[in-house]
């Protein structure tokens, strides 16, 4: 099957005062028809630099290489109105914070209608109806369509957010944190409505997120990034059952849960991406690291059918795991 | 154990019926015509027991008032009414001057170490200054001393290059080392405690939370730990009180709350957290809506516009019959009578334990009859709690019974607020 979006050798940087940050370095994924891939990766593992890249929003002078193609359209080599036109009607974004991406000017009909008019040419009449069709699937009653965005709570919000990215039926949904700042009762129906969209409209999503929870609970495959470079990408449930990099382990190990007996740390910080650790740039954190790991950089590689990791003792661990 | 057991030590801190409202802003011209002066119900009737030594954790969604509650026992926040007795001493209107002397036994602990700590003040110097404030040091000397092994205790090493650092240099950890540092270095009694790993990267939380634990051991604390991540706090709590919009709704031992959740919202909390295991997926009964505005909080039991397990005496009101007005909107194939009848929803009132709207030209008959008609496809509670539908005056009214009266009732070993028990 055709994927909906593929990333090919992919790289970003940015230039700071103090040089270039290597954000993200050589990523290449695949998201097919209809899939969630979850991003997983702690502060600066270059998770929302991959989400700004996708929808052609990093800020200026942040060099771009490799390939990103939607179908056979190679999005960072598009600029101006051919990108604009591709944003918001064939992928859509969803940040963390509703409020800060409406125009508290602006009601919620016509954030709608600017969205629909800036892609289509359609009568009032039906963009109206479009509006009130998308915002009651997301259970927001027609009667507050005129009001501002102010006048909702955060979990509507977030809705209306969500109804506004897929007014337009794209075929990509990028999700960026986007239940982070709600409770765990908003954030478990945000989800779930996440879910019974995808199988209403067919769409693929990429979730981007440091809670392993919800990627466990939504995703089909996860992407491990560490430091700006894949550590790990697999089907969700080999990679919580049987990880295999020693960075998948470890954050798995460290998230605290109900069940949780000891606690776990990784140790050390994630690194500074102006100046990044040689060879494999986990080796400074890993508690298995040999004197080979700081030497050479590991390739990415497949370990299982679908599962492939950059860790020079991939091998080792798959041993392990099968003689286990 | 009880805590009126004999052997049970004094409590270092009890709070009585504690509230804490918060004055609704209003243009000035509104304020003279307005009779009630609208508050922010922030906290609203919360009492609990601290004893010494434990780890007592204030748990709930944001809005529910646990942040208040913990800034309150501090005095950080004036509260409304009730009573906060530190080491047996009622601290409620104590004055600031008097206050001082025992800010040296409570400390606090922010969320955002970031902006926690002065950006231009040298993590020594910060960590130092509670000594310099409260007079405890006898020279600079005494001071660096002090913080270099304060510093040592909380591993913000190597603490000699450390010192003359500034916040910007540090990591997010570091900083939350710097700041359980300055906290610490009083040798306090009490420490709060709001969600002190909320900011940092999942890699790093348990490392603060375990140094939280080793120093309440070494240095005899007690923590009130603030959080909204129920695992952490079964992981690091004695005892929690579940808080939802300004009340606790249970509270209890850890052990007891998790493996068997008495209260309704409490349940709903445990099931809705993400499980970290893609085998053990699964649909999920949630509750509906999202946490009301505090201004006006529900009546009876605040949780009832959203509770799983609602019953008929549980507070039922106008603006639930108004919610469920509108929530049939969504349903096409409701609408159109609705709107016919029902007319627009900005039309109906509530007020209280009743709603209506003026009936203009309806037939007064076809409208009651209309209105019981849609409560008998209303949850059955609601309808159940329907008083009467009457007309007067060409105004049609749907009023609701007063809810039975709520109390924390002590069931398997915890306190519950739920008319269930």
């Amino acid at each position: 099957m055709d994927p909906v979006l593929k990333a090919e050798n992919l790289s970003v940087e940015y230039l700071s005062k103090k040089g270039y940050v290597h954000a993200l370095d050589d990523i290449s994924l695949e998201i097919g028809k209809g899939e969630t891939v979850g991003i997983v990766g702690e502060t600066g593992s270059g998770k929302s630099t991959l989400a700004k890249a996708i929808l052609g929003i990093l800020p200026l002078g942040a060099r771009v290489g490799g390939n990103l193609l939607l179908r056979e359209t190679d999005l960072t080599r598009l600029r101006g109105e051919p990108l604009r036109r591709i944003r918001g009607r064939d992928i859509a974004l969803i940040f963390q914070d509703p409020m800060t991406r409406l125009n508290p000017l602006m009601t919620i009909e016509d954030h709608f209608l600017e969205t629909i008019k800036a892609h289509e040419s359609v009568s009032d009449r039906e963009a109206h109806e479009r509006t009130v069709r998308a915002l009651t699937s997301m259970r927001v009653p027609e009667s507050r369509i005129r009001n501002y965005p102010h006048e909702f709570s955060g979990g509507m919000r977030q809705r209306i957010m969500i109804a506004l990215a897929v007014v337009l039926r794209p075929s990509l949904l990028v999700a960026d944190e986007p239940t982070t700042s709600l409770d765990v009762i908003v954030e478990a129906q945000i989800l779930e409505i996440l879910e019974d969209l995808k199988k209403v409209s067919g769409m693929s999503l990429l979730l981007i997120t440091h809670n392993l929870g919800i990627v466990s609970e939504i995703c089909d495959r996860v992407l491990v990034l560490y430091a700006g470079k894949m550590a790990e990408l697999g089907p969700v449930g080999d990679i919580f059952a049987r990880p295999i990099h020693p960075y998948t382990r470890l954050l798995l190990k460290s998230v605290i849960h109900l069940e949780t007996k000891e606690l776990y740390s990784i140790d050390g910080t994630p690194p500074d991406l102006i100046d990044p650790p040689s060879g494999c740039r986990f080796h400074p954190r890993c508690p298995y690291a040999q004197t080979v790991c700081s030497e050479k950089v590991p390739p990415f590689q497949e370990f299982r059918p679908g599962q492939p990791a950059s860790c020079l003792f991939g091998k080792d661990f798959l041993d392990q795991d099968n003689a286990a | 154990m009880p805590p009126s057991s004999p052997q049970a030590p004094a409590p270092l801190l009890e709070v009585r019926d504690l509230f804490v409202h918060f004055p609704v802003k209003m243009p000035f011209i509104q304020r003279l015509f307005s009779f009630n002066r609208l508050a922010v119900h922030a906290v609203d009737g919360v009492s609990f027991t601290l004893r010494p030594g434990e780890i007592f954790g204030l748990v709930g969604e944001s809005g529910c008032g646990k942040t208040t509650v913990g800034r309150t026992i501090l005095r950080l926040m004036q509260p409304t009414s009730g009573r906060i007795k530190f080491e047996g001493v009622d601290i409620t209107r104590t004055k600031e001057r008097r206050l001082r002397p025992l800010r040296k036994r409570m400390q606090i602990i922010f969320q955002d170490p970031h902006a926690s700590l002065n950006p231009a003040m040298t993590i020594g110097h910060a960590i130092g200054h509670p000594l310099k404030i409260h007079g405890l040091a006898s020279g600079d000397k005494d001071v660096r001393a002090r913080v270099l092994s304060i510093m040592q205790e909380v591993g913000l090493t190597p603490a000699e290059q450390l010192y003359s650092k500034y916040p910007s240099d540090l990591s997010g950890g570091q900083k939350q080392r710097a700041v359980i540092a300055r906290a610490i270095i009083l040798v306090p009694k009490l420490i709060v405690a709001d969600e002190p790993v909320a900011m940092l990267d999942m890699s790093i939380r348990a490392k603060i939370l375990e140094l939280l634990l080793n120093l309440k051991r070494k240095f005899d604390l007690t923590y009130i730990f603030i959080t909204h991540d129920l695992a952490t706090a079964k992981f690091v709590c004695d005892r929690i009180a579940i808080m939802y919009l300004g009340r606790i709704v249970e509270v209890g031992p850890v052990d007891r709350i998790f493996s068997d959740p008495k209260h309704p919202y409490t349940r709903a909390l445990l099931k809705a957290i993400p499980i970290p295991d893609p085998r053990r997926r699964g649909p999920k009964t949630l509750p509906k809506g999202e946490v009301p505005d505090a201004v006006h909080p529900p009546a009876g039991c605040r949780f009832h516009p959203r509770c799983p397990a609602v019953l008929a005496t549980c507070g039922w009101e106008g603006r639930d019959f108004i919610d469920y007005l509108e929530e049939r909107r969504l349903n096409p194939e409701k609408v159109q009578r609705d709107e016919e009848v029902l007319g627009p929803l900005d039309e109906w009132w509530a007020k209280g334990f009743r709603a209506g709207r003026k009936i203009g030209k309806h037939d007064p008959a076809q409208l009651i009859e209309h209105v019981r008609r849609i409560l008998t496809e209303a949850q059955p509670q609601m309808n159940q709690a329907v008083r009467d539908v009457s007309v007067r005056d060409r105004q049609i009214t749907v009023e609701f019974h007063h809810p039975d009266p709520l109390s924390p009732k002590e069931v398997e070993g915890r306190l519950v607020e739920c008319l269930l028990y």
